[in-house]
């Protein structure tokens, strides 16, 4: 070997490439200023930015213009009649006791079946797994509506069976309630905490276990100075998440509360913008409900930044599994029960009614046809037309999320801007702001543009409310992946272009996939982002399930059948593909 | 320290054992889905020493240390500690990990992330209810001891690797327990902190005389900071000696393999000399008519055509370059130099002497050509021989012969 005296010609040569021209900007400052490797994520971020800011700041100015239609002075006069209006108060009063109650029981199964999941010999354990998240994938609403086929009172498939064999009486379940709204929101936002806690509890050190057992606690008292302990910064995220998506959920209590004239501040917001609307009104719960939402966003960070445990370590552990003795059968229980709940009866139920030429509350197997599958698939034009535009907008809608999402992903997570921890706030801030708020903002703004009554305005809102899922899911994954992979081929003399196509997307598919099919399915499911913005001829699936409701059950079984068979095709592939961004 | 005498125990006295072997592991056996980890382990832990024990990954050591914790269920066989039987598969006695009274040093330290160091430490004493003063002046006695003062209220996660070692073993020594398990606590660490931590362990153990089981993949660890060393290969033990016994003289080729005599090559005896009480001197001749003069410390005296291995360490072969006399009764051959790698204060040599290739180690200041002839001689009484079965060069086939082989 040499010694090194003087300039070594390797080093310069080295310093002249392309991969560190970027890093360096005195190389070759003209390149770096229009290349597509910042422009295109820069656009992306843009995109997002103003997806996000144009409905809060058409919200917040309509929030203060009050007066007649076309004749808008600047007033807190809305905000005044809002908090004079006492349906208000018991509006916010049944969400937060909604959300809070179900947080709470979504908690306590998320936990449990989780823990049933990872940690004990339970029988079937590897088959719950799959099936305690399909209600993740089925949709809240049509649990909703399915739930009434079982439990409204005199009516309710479960409500006869208990007066026929038990004589209880024929209004024994009342779906129609707040409990109603609780209890189908705490079945379908459980596999959310599920999905929370189940990875540190499967990559949890077990020997943090073990030392606490031979330094003398016993099974309680590890369960109380260790593993709960550990296990609560993932529950309080979950537990978060699932209070701020189920008290800002519409569908479910516009279909179990807004009937028995119930309202929570989703429906009220709805009723606002029905004739005859008061946009000023609305758009000042939207102002109040964002505000929430920001709070919440800024809390969750400094909890985030607090807590220096954020993560459990883990590399592949094998975690001790409790044997639980006679003990496996209650949690056999457990896991059948919440099963059955959340998937099995509701099935049954629209099964049932789908079936029948007319719903008597009692199965008539007899008469049982096809017909209504007939009518939806190929004769009803609203039904026909749900179906087509809803397989459009979730088709283009997940594929223009996942391209945005791919490229803000980049941006975040290779980007050399110092605005990205600042853009990563703001672009995930519609994750907290309820569907129907979001819409209202996008009303408000695009109202008096050609997109008005389009299927473009429903894609503009379902991309800005849920394109931050498909961000966060493909940015894990780059995350993962280490900038290394890439400096290497540029190394070797590949462009940033041809990097991308044959390093970066390569790698990151299996993200793609799953954020893809994510959006895919939210997007076919989606009621409150719509419900504001769709026109004639413009309904989705969802949308024509709120019209027919009123009309005829068998169509609205029929409809929900198909979409949960969409939805279903979209759970195997999922699983097929199986990917972080569930983790994420 | 003083020894903690766990109450409403059963009584070792009317078992009649022997009071001297404190830790008495007897048969045990385990399966993990259809592999045998254990298959009849046994040994004995005499009261204030350490035992090691020591093997390849897989050999199942672990499983030993952690069905004594409790932390595995044997399938088979009884773990004694001091007067309580903790483990005895055939009267269905087994403790929970908390009954059974000891410390225990993790691997990955299993430090609390969600605790400060304090908290770490004090542990084992909350659990047991002593009072907050009391919690407090015994983890600052234990955290001085361990090199930790004054760091108490620091979270855990805010400490090096080499402190959160600290916290552990803080916590494994805390409550007096009567007996520390050690499972690789040093294995994490680099090597020059696992040096240090490696004499740290060693003055603490003088200094608080605790009864320990210590579990390790490296010689040099299990050689420093035992009394006695059991060997561990395929769930089975290969052999138990103090360390300068199993230094020098390892009881089975495994052994000796995993002790560092890296050169070891099959023969027979071709002339057994008398014992005369002592160690049989005798001359084995190699595959290919290589003839080296050893010693056999074995019960039976070898005979004429038995089938032995010889082995002998690297480092304890001589290299001259022809001109040197070397001492009387030496082996020596002339070789050839195949490679040498440059190691600083040493070179790595592999020799070509006929048809073997030895392994030498030559001072870091000379130089060795490829090609070079070169005398290589090494002693006979630094060269060992094992029996071994007529068509059987594989050293594993040797394992039934260790109480032959072992010390007398």
């Amino acid at each position: 070997m040499k010694t090194a005296s003087g300039p070594d010609p390797n080093l310069v040569s080295l310093r002249d490439r392309p991969s560190t021209a970027a890093r360096a900007p005195s190389g070759h400052p003209a390149r770096v200023l229009i290349s597509p490797q910042v422009l295109l994520p820069g656009l992306a971020v843009l995109i997002g930015v103003a997806l996000v800011a144009s409905p809060f700041l058409a919200t917040t100015v309509r929030s203060v213009l009050a007066g007649p239609e076309g004749d808008l002075v600047p007033s807190l006069r809305n905000f005044a009649a809002l908090f004079q209006d006492q349906r208000f108060y018991s509006a916010l009063g049944v969400t937060v006791v909604t959300g809070l109650a179900a947080t709470a029981l979504s908690c306590f199964f998320g936990l449990a079946l989780a823990w049933i999941v990872a940690r004990t010999d339970t029988p079937g354990r590897s088959w719950f797994d799959t099936l305690n998240l399909v209600p993740f994938f089925l949709s809240p609403f049509v649990g909703a509506v399915s739930w009434t086929y079982l439990a409204a009172p005199n009516a309710g498939l479960l409500n006869a069976v208990a007066s026929r064999y038990f004589s209880s009486p024929a209004d024994f379940l009342n779906i129609f309630s707040v409990g109603g709204v609780i209890w189908v929101l705490a079945l379908f936002y459980t596999p959310y905490v599920y999905l929370f806690v189940i990875g540190p509890m499967r990559r949890m050190d077990p020997a943090l276990e073990d030392a606490a057992r031979v330094h003398g606690a016993g099974f309680l008292a590890t369960v109380r100075h260790v593993t709960a302990p550990l296990m609560l910064p993932a529950l309080l995220s979950g537990a978060l998440i699932v209070f701020v998506t189920s008290a800002g959920l519409f569908d479910v209590p516009l279909a179990l509360a807004s009937p028995r004239a119930i309202n929570t501040i989703p429906t009220t917001v709805y009723s606002l913008v029905q004739y005859p609307s008061d946009y000023g009104k609305a758009a000042a719960i939207g102002v109040l409900v964002m505000a929430v939402t920001v709070f919440f966003a800024l809390a969750q960070r400094a909890y985030l930044s607090r807590r220096s445990y954020a993560t459990v370590t883990g590399k592949g552990y094998r975690p001790r599994t409790v044997q639980l003795g006679k003990w496996r059968y209650a949690a056999l229980a457990l896991e059948l029960f919440y099963v059955v709940c959340g998937v099995v009866l509701p099935m049954i139920a629209l099964i049932f009614v789908s079936l029948s030429p007319l719903w008597t509350g009692w199965p008539d197997f007899a008469r049982m046809s096809l017909a209504n599958f007939d009518q939806v698939l190929f004769h009803h034009d609203l039904a026909r037309r749900a179906l087509v535009n809803s397989l459009i907008v979730a088709v283009l809608g997940a594929t223009i999320g996942v391209l945005l999402g791919t490229l803000q992903s980049y941006y975040l997570q290779r980007g050399r801007s110092r605005l990205r921890t600042m853009m990563d706030s703001v672009l995930s801030l519609p994750l907290g702001i309820p569907g129907i708020i979001l819409g209202l903002g996008i009303l408000i703004f695009l109202i008096r543009t050609p997109l008005y009554a389009t299927l473009w305005i429903i894609l503009i809102a379902y991309v800005a409310r849920f394109l931050p899922l498909a961000t966060r899911g493909i940015s894990a994954m780059l995350l993962a992946l280490g900038g290394d992979l890439e400096e290497s081929a540029r190394a070797s003399g590949a462009s940033w272009a041809q990097t991308v196509r044959l390093i970066v997307l390569p790698l990151i598919k299996p993200a793609l996939v799953a954020a893809w099919l994510m959006l895919f399915v939210i997007f076919i499911r989606e009621l409150g982002a719509s419900i504001l913005l769709y026109a004639q001829g413009t309904e989705t699936i969802s949308v024509a399930m709120v019209i027919l409701g009123e009309q005829n059950f068998g169509h609205v079984a029929a409809l929900a059948l198909v979409q949960t068979l969409m939805l279903v095709a979209a759970f195997m592939l999922f699983r097929l593909t199986r990917s972080s961004i569930l983790e994420s | 320290m003083k020894i903690k005498k766990p109450k409403g125990m059963t009584s070792a006295a009317a078992d009649g054992r022997d009071a001297s072997s404190f830790v008495e592991v007897t048969g045990l056996r385990k399966s993990f889905d259809g592999t045998m980890a254990l298959q009849g382990v046994s040994f004995e832990v005499t009261l204030g020493t350490t035992v090691s024990l020591l093997g390849p990954s897989g050999c199942g050591k672990t499983t030993v240390l952690r069905s004594i914790a409790g932390l595995e269920t044997p399938d088979a066989g009884r773990i004694r500690i001091g007067e309580t039987v903790v483990f005895d598969s055939e009267r269905r006695v087994s403790f929970a990990p908390e009954k059974r009274q000891v410390g225990m040093v993790f691997q990955s330290y299993a430090v609390w992330p969600h605790m400060t160091v304090a908290e770490n430490v004090g542990f084992p004493l909350k659990i047991r209810r002593v009072a907050a003063a009391e919690i407090s002046a015994r983890v600052a006695d234990v955290l001085a001891l361990v090199g930790l003062e004054g760091l108490g209220r620091r979270p855990a996660t805010n400490l090096s690797g080499g402190q959160q070692q600290r916290v552990a073993l803080a916590r494994a020594l805390v409550h007096e327990p009567r007996l520390v398990l050690f499972d690789e606590p040093l294995s994490n660490l680099d090597a020059k902190l696992r040096d240090q931590m490696r004499t740290e362990l060693k003055l603490l153990q003088d200094r608080l005389g605790f009864t320990a089981v210590y579990v390790t993949h490296d010689q040099e660890e299990a050689l420093a900071l035992s009394d006695n060393v059991v060997v561990m290969n395929h769930g089975l033990v290969e052999g138990m000696a103090e360390p300068r016994e199993l230094f020098a003289r390892p009881a089975t080729p495994f052994v000796a393999d995993f002790l560092g005599f890296d050169n070891m090559f099959p023969g027979e005896v071709s002339e057994p000399g008398k014992a005369d009480g002592g160690p049989q001197p005798v001359e084995v001749t190699l595959g290919d008519g290589m003839k080296l003069r050893s010693f056999w410390r074995g019960g039976e005296p070898l005979r004429r055509g038995a089938q032995v291995m010889l082995a002998f360490r690297s480092e304890r072969v001589n290299l001259g370059s022809g001109a040197s006399p070397g001492s009387a009764g030496e082996n020596r051959f002339e070789g050839s130099v195949e490679a040498s790698v440059y190691l600083g204060a040493y070179q790595d040599c592999l020799i070509r002497v006929g048809a073997l290739q030895v392994r030498a180690v030559g001072p870091g200041d000379s130089t060795f050509e490829p090609g070079e002839r070169i005398l290589v001689s090494v002693r006979p009484e630094d060269c060992i021989v094992f029996p071994r079965g007529k068509n059987d060069n594989d050293e594993r086939g040797t394992m039934n012969d260790k109480r032959q082989g072992g010390k007398t």
